[in-house]
């Protein structure tokens, strides 16, 4: 053989060798694959109730991403949620090895991270119109579900939240419906915008909602307005702990089915206005322990 | 006129320009002509940069699919002006942010989204830090670093064309053009896997180009077009299907010569005669394994998520959506038919089958077998699938998606339209996509083969045949494996690798038709390639011989 010659078949031989190198090399990286491009750090999902979490970012809220994604804050730091109630995960989504497809897990929170364990947590009763605030539950991440943790963590996640901008708060929110800081948790109307009540306001309102039925929504509106009416007086008064002749800076303002701006509306809503239309900032409601819905 | 003294040593092919030479323009132009290759790079690099920035920065919206594959570098979007909508205007900015948990995987999966976009997001990434913008990102820069690859692809194809330098430009700046059309550009500033996918079919050009330049092909251009291939193979989950053009092409012609007959060879002529061809593209062989092992490995760590969502998008939109029989279809399916009612939903719609009890039955019984099992059984459902896949080739980008910051002072979801040649043609072919398209795709094959086939043809001037059929042959399987595999959600820009190689069958063609013309070089010396006449020995010469022999 020649001596190019030899040098050619060296050079093959060589390539292929590379070549095969590099078969198994990537094949060995490909197990590192796992750990890249996810968050920084071997992650712990927090597992505490009262535990405060910073979310900054709109998409780590986003439906898909269901795990714990941020370290918790002490509460009297600027955070997003909290955590309310840690329930177990039961049924047959339990029993996936590898952590259920998120759509499937979202059938399983809403039956077990409910509102009502919300309310209890804030401290809202059944005459508080919430805002501004929902459950956001938190999975186990996929190697904690691996791994054998089987909970669900039900957190209380504060808004507005978008992607121009997210609201943050600086205390703990147990009980917060009882105080006066709560007034951003509730629901106001500024004209016919709705707010929370610890913007500009001219009225505030009180749940609940009075409901008709097919035959009441066909008397007309002057049985509408003397239904709501009737049972709005009630309700504000409680609300706000005094009777009318004690409050005279306060009116209730009845909205019947159908008024504007909600025209496909089937039911009565109470709001306790301020006279004259004066815009207040906070809320009417009053202080003390919570009053069971009648 | 005075002339400047220049010395140009053609034979280097490279401009040696005395200090006498007056003036820069006068210089690059003498540089141009003795460099053409890096000349018309240079200048597509500075066309792309000008269509890029020239008048403000365009480039692609996001859809909200870009933070998997941007938060892997430590950043996330800078917020958006109060009121402003994701999908209105391009947001290049990105802010420096520590991402926690599963917060970076792919739509929460906890598995990771890799691209090797990655890594001209890493270059980008230090260009905003070197050019001190007011960001730890600035996707402008990502435009710079795409501008500058552009330049390259157009000057390497330059390179590796055959042909006069006349012909080679000119069909390079028709392939630059389809580079910096509106309906690709634009990609070069965005969030998205796109832009690598895109510029790994533009360096595959020259790189197969390269390979086929000899009827032998070098171990080294195999490699170089097994890396542009692994580029693109793991630039996005959709692209494995390159594969399976790249893997023919790779094995079409040896590259070792393979050692002298062994004697078993004779018995067994036929057998020895494959051996022989397998042991001569042994390189090959290497290279084609290592791109399948690494694009299987590539697959392997794709999010289950992505998966689930492409699998719903295919089962309820694409078939239950378009189907005159849903239940009938849902039984063809195997999947309850309470799933009815979210037929035509995607997988975020309100009515969507996520929120029904059954929902964990589609995701055991809908596999993508089972998916291409029900268009096996019922294949006149394919014809409305070519034809919504043909409608968004020949929309040639998401029209939904702005192409403007919000800053420019430009409308909502507003499109540019700074080099349109083939979004036009696009534009004019989309009432006969049926006929267009698929004629093109098909020619151009036939073309293709035709040319590679002609043995009277240089060894390169049947390389650009080879090209022009891999290119077609890449645009076809992408087609069908985005329809089959990934769903109709933003079919558009899953389709962008199909509409950017029918774009460069254009140019490819022209090469093609200019290859065809060429002749093989004779391999006789001497510029008349006239064959010397036979020596004739004298008696002489012979008895002269005979003597030294015996002696």
């Amino acid at each position: 053989m020649t001596r190019p010659r030899r040098r050619a078949a060296l050079r093959g031989r060589a390539l292929s060798m590379l070549a095969l190198g590099s078969l198994l090399l990537s094949g060995c990286s490909s197990i590192g694959f796992e750990d890249a491009g996810l968050g920084v750090g071997s992650f712990k999902t927090v597992w505490a109730v009262g535990s405060c979490h910073r979310l900054d970012q709109y998409v780590e809220t986003d439906k898909l991403y269901d795990s714990d994604t941020s370290p918790s804050v002490p509460c009297t730091t600027s955070h997003q949620s909290e955590t309310f109630a840690v329930v177990p995960i039961n049924g047959a989504v339990a029993k996936q090895r590898e952590r259920p497809s998120v759509n499937w897990l979202a059938q399983q929170f809403a039956a077990d991270c409910t509102t009502q364990l919300l309310a209890r947590y804030l401290g809202q009763d059944a005459q508080d119109a919430l805002r501004n605030i929902v459950v956001f539950p938190v999975v186990p991440s996929a190697a904690e579900w691996r791994g054998g943790t089987r909970r669900l963590r039900c957190d209380a996640l504060i808004g507005p939240r978008g992607l121009d901008a997210v609201a943050t708060i600086s205390q703990g929110l147990k009980g917060i419906l009882r105080t006066p800081a709560g007034a951003r948790f509730r629901t106001c109307r500024l004209g016919y915008t709705d707010v929370s009540c610890d913007s500009l306001h001219t009225a505030e309102l009180v749940y609940p909602d009075v409901p008709f039925s097919q035959s009441e929504l066909a008397r007309g509106q002057g049985y509408a307005t003397g239904k709501v009416t009737a049972a709005c007086e009630r309700e504000v008064a409680s609300y706000v702990g005094a009777p009318p002749a004690e409050r005279p800076d306060l009116v209730v303002e009845p909205e019947t089915p159908g008024d504007y701006p909600y025209p496909d509306s089937k039911v009565g809503f109470c709001w306790a206005a301020t006279r004259s239309g004066t815009m207040v900032v906070g809320s009417v409601r009053r202080a003390g322990p919570l009053r069971t819905a009648p | 006129m005075k002339r400047s003294n220049v010395h140009i040593d053609f034979t280097r092919g490279r401009a040696l320009i005395s200090d006498q030479a007056r003036g820069v323009p006068a210089r690059l132009a003498l540089a141009a002509r003795g460099e053409p290759a890096a000349a018309t790079g240079i200048a597509w690099a500075a066309i792309a940069l000008v269509r890029l920035f020239l008048g403000g920065a365009v480039g692609l919206a996001d859809n909200s699919n870009g933070h998997r594959l941007l938060c892997q570098l430590g950043v996330a979007a800078h917020p958006l002006a109060a009121g402003q909508q994701l999908l209105s205007f391009v947001v290049p900015r990105y802010d420096a942010y520590t991402w926690f948990g599963e917060a970076c995987s792919a739509g929460g999966s906890g598995q990771p989204f890799l691209s090797t976009e990655y890594f001209p997001l890493l270059y980008a990434k230090a260009a905003t830090w070197v050019f001190g913008l007011p960001a730890a990102l600035d996707l402008r820069m990502l435009g710079v670093v795409f501008a500058l690859v552009v330049g390259v692809a157009v000057g390497w194809t330059v390179r590796e064309l055959p042909g006069p330098t006349w012909a080679r430009v000119a069909l390079s700046s028709l392939i630059g053009l389809a580079a910096v059309d509106s309906a690709i550009a634009p990609y070069y500033i965005s969030p998205y896997t796109q832009p690598a996918v895109l510029i790994g079919l533009l360096l595959l050009i020259p790189a197969l180009l390269r390979l086929f330049r000899r009827d032998r092909l070098h171990a080294s251009d195999i490699l170089i077009v097994a890396a542009v291939t692994l580029w693109t193979l793991w630039a996005d989950p959709q692209t494995w299907s390159l594969l399976l053009v790249i893997v023919p092409v790779l094995l079409l012609r040896p590259s070792l010569r393979p050692s002298g007959r062994a004697p078993w060879q004779w018995r067994f002529a036929r057998t020895a005669r494959v051996l022989r061809a397998v042991a001569s593209r042994a390189p090959a062989l290497a290279a084609c394994a290592v791109l399948f092992a690494a694009s299987v490995g590539y697959q392997a760590t794709q999010s289950r998520w992505l998966d689930e969502a492409a699998r719903y998008d295919l089962v309820f939109h694409g078939i239950l959506g378009h189907s005159s029989d849903v239940r009938g279809d849902l039984g063809a399916l195997r999947l309850p038919a309470d799933f009815a009612s979210a037929a035509g939903s995607t997988i975020v719609s309100q009515n969507a089958a996520t929120t029904l009890a059954d929902y964990p039955v589609f995701l055991r019984a809908a596999s993508h077998g089972d998916i291409l099992g029900f268009y096996a059984t019922h294949p006149l459902r394919l014809f409305g699938l070519a034809d919504r896949g043909l409608d968004a080739v020949a929309a040639a980008r998401p029209t939904y998606l702005g192409n403007y910051p919000a800053d420019s002072g430009a409308q909502p979801q507003q499109l540019e339209y700074r080099v349109f040649v083939a979004t036009a043609l696009f534009a004019l072919a989309e009432p006969f996509r049926w006929i267009v398209l698929p004629a093109l795709w098909i020619a151009a094959i036939a073309v293709g083969i035709r040319l590679m086939r002609r043995r009277a043809l240089p060894a390169r001037a049947r390389g650009v045949g080879i090209v022009l059929c891999a290119i077609a042959s890449a645009a076809i399987i992408q087609f069908w494996t985005v329809l089959l595999g990934e769903g109709e959600s933003d079919l558009t820009m899953h389709l962008a690798p199909t509409i950017f190689a029918t774009m460069l069958l254009g140019p490819l063609f022209l090469a093609a038709l200019a290859a065809a013309d060429q002749r093989r070089p004779s391999s006789f010396a001497g510029a008349s390639h006239r064959v010397p006449a036979p020596h004739v020995k004298s008696a002489a010469e012979e008895t002269a011989a005979a003597s030294a022999k015996a002696s």
